[in-house]
């Protein structure tokens, strides 16, 4: 990055001072402690603007051409006519010395209202900016009143001075100053990646640590209030609290489990497996729940699919979580439904797909997909795991995750997003959803190492 | 009316054990408790039970130091593992069958499955 920059200025001094410009910048780097590698975008400026112009300036007057770096005056009378005009000012806008200056005829300099608010309003300093076409150049005009004795205005003087030069140099350095920025902005997300990775980790390590003592406690809870609620009449005025009891035993149970999930995901080891074989064991565990639900599961499986080093042990936890969000969106869109797994090889990577004809993920939610602990169902019912757990997981496989949902009122709610960006991260582009019924597909890709 | 099983179970946490109790004596089911392996051991050295639950981890011995010592004593007893952490991979369970276990099952375990593992282990004794 540093080096392209200091490549740049260099390129652009040179038009100039062609067999000065890299000692220019060199000699500005070193005073600064800098090498090409290191200076940032800021640095240049500074460089530029406190070693290298004033240098250049320099540099310029001693070999006797003012004109080029562009500066000079034109002077006006009170009527606004001009008296003298420096040949470096007819260079600059393209006239030859001999050639008359009339703003009249041509205002190429867009001298005329500054000119007149200088003779006839009093303003006494005016300054612009103004950039010609023909020629390229941009010019910074300042411009005040000519006085005599009586302090009455006689006249006007204009400075101009060629900011071509200048202009170019920023324009480059805020074109460095965007990719670095753009660079910071990956190099974020990255991190933000891993970070969320970390979060999971520690989740993980922290249920497996405590499980086996909150087991227990929840073992000896469940089971007494089960037996009690089995003993008890439907009528028995205790049979709420105890049926409450029961049910929140069961929720900690849930819980504990799906936390346990994490604190495996962190250990287990990867092998060559066949991943059709790998996501049928998974939804023969699915199946029996959603027949029960009256949803169907179609298996779409491409039958050439090359072995895939991966844990086939996680690859099932993703296939149920999947599957479960499906069934839970199924039910809540209120109509029978279906659940599709698809599995196809690419060149260099295999995907694998659940969709859904559930009831879509509103976009407030889409933010949050993927974060540990966010869960829109029911209390009790979700965790808010699932999601987070098979994002961890197919980052372990260096894969990929894209959801594509379209909601049933209108297809300007459908969106596109990927886990490349991260979950909750603003800046997750979203495109259009495919097909016209309503539903939630999850891709997975899975690279071919 | 036929005598109904006897029940060792082997647990260092009074809930599990006082719930073992409360949930099978009534059922007409004789419940005996030990605290750790060791206990459970002496006891299997001196009376018969008809099904022994162990729990894994215990002080003085753990529930499968304790399974090897009361399969060597009798080979044929019934056993089941208790365990408190979960075995995804089932690799607890294949070694613990191989030492001879009946069956594992994990907590916190809903009573239906409890009452399904003793009536199978003691139906399939009467048979
Ligand atoms: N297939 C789907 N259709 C609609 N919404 C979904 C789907 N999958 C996930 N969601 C939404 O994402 C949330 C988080 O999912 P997840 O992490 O699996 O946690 P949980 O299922 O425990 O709520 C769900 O509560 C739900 O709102
Ligand atoms: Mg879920």
């Amino acid at each position: 990055m540093g080096k392209d920059l200091y490549n740049s200025v260099i390129s652009k001094i040179a038009v100039i001072a062609p067999m000065f410009a890299k000692a220019l910048v060199d000699m500005g780097l070193e005073k600064y402690g800098l090498t090409p590698y290191t200076v940032t975008p800021s640095q240049m400026k500074r460089i530029i603007d406190e070693e290298v112009f004033p240098k250049l300036k320099n540099f310029i007057k001693e070999a006797g051409a003012l004109e080029t770096i562009g500066g000079g005056k034109i002077v006006f009378n009170n009527k606004g006519e001009v008296v003298s005009i420096d040949n470096a000012v007819k260079k600059l806008i393209g006239l030859q010395p001999e050639m008359v200056f009339n703003i009249t005829s041509n205002d190429k300099l867009q001298i005329k209202a500054p000119l007149n608010s200088v003779l006839n309003e009093n303003k006494e300093v005016v300054i612009y900016e103004v950039s010609i076409k023909e020629p390229n150049v941009i010019l910074n005009i300042a411009g005040g009143p000519v006085k005599d004795g009586d302090n009455k205005i006689t006249g006007a003087m204009f400075f101009l001075q060629d900011m071509t030069l200048r202009k170019s140099l920023e324009t480059e350095i805020d074109n460095v100053y965007e990719k670095l920025e753009r660079t910071n902005n990956e190099l974020k997300t990255a991190q933000n990646v891993a970070m969320q990775s970390e979060k999971m980790a520690a989740i993980g390590q922290l249920a497996g640590g405590v499980a086996h003592e909150i087991n227990n406690p929840i073992a000896v809870i469940l089971g007494f209030s089960q037996v009690l609620t089995k003993r008890l009449l439907e009528s028995d005025a205790n049979c709420m609290p105890l049926r409450s009891i029961e049910r929140e035993a069961l929720r900690c149970k849930k819980l504990v489990n799906d936390l346990l999930t994490f604190s495996r995901t962190s250990k287990s080891s990867m092998e060559p497996i066949d991943l059709n074989v790998a996501i049928d064991g998974a939804l023969s565990l699915v199946e029996t729940k959603a027949k029960m639900r009256n949803i169907g599961l179609i298996r779409n499986f491409d039958d050439k699919l090359p072995n895939i080093t991966a844990n086939s042990n996680q690859i099932q936890q993703v296939i149920i979580n999947l599957c479960n969000n499906a069934i839970d969106a199924i039910l809540e869109s209120a109509s029978d439904g279906q659940i599709t797994i698809t599995t196809k090889c690419h060149d260099g990577f295999i995907e694998i797909s659940v969709s859904d004809t559930g009831s879509g993920i509103p976009e407030e939610v889409r933010k949050h997909l993927f974060e540990p602990f966010f869960t829109t169902k029911e209390v009790g019912k979700g965790t808010g795991l699932g999601l987070s757990l098979v994002y961890e997981i197919v980052q372990k496989h260096k894969g990929t995750i894209e959801v594509e949902s379209k909601l049933p009122v209108g297809p300007d709610l459908s969106f596109k997003g990927s886990s490349g960006s991260l979950p909750g991260d603003p800046d997750l582009s979203f495109k259009g959803g495919s097909g016209s019924l309503p539903g939630t597909k999850f891709v997975v890709k899975l690279p071919l190492e | 009316m036929e005598k109904k099983a006897r029940i060792l179970m082997v647990d260092d946490e009074q809930g599990i054990r006082d719930l073992f109790k409360f949930l099978l004596e009534p059922l007409g089911y004789q419940v005996f408790t030990a605290i750790d392996g060791l206990e459970g051991v002496e006891m299997v050295k001196k009376e018969s039970f008809d099904i022994v639950f162990l729990d894994v981890h215990m002080p003085r011995m753990r529930g499968p130091e304790a399974l090897k010592v009361i399969k060597q004593l009798r080979p044929n007893q019934p056993v089941v593992i208790f365990s408190s952490s979960s075995d995804p991979k089932h690799i607890f369970e294949e070694e613990a069958k191989k030492l001879g276990a009946y069956t594992c099952i994990y907590k916190p375990v809903e009573i239906d499955e409890i009452l399904k593992i003793i009536e199978e282990i003691t139906g399939r004794e009467s048979e």
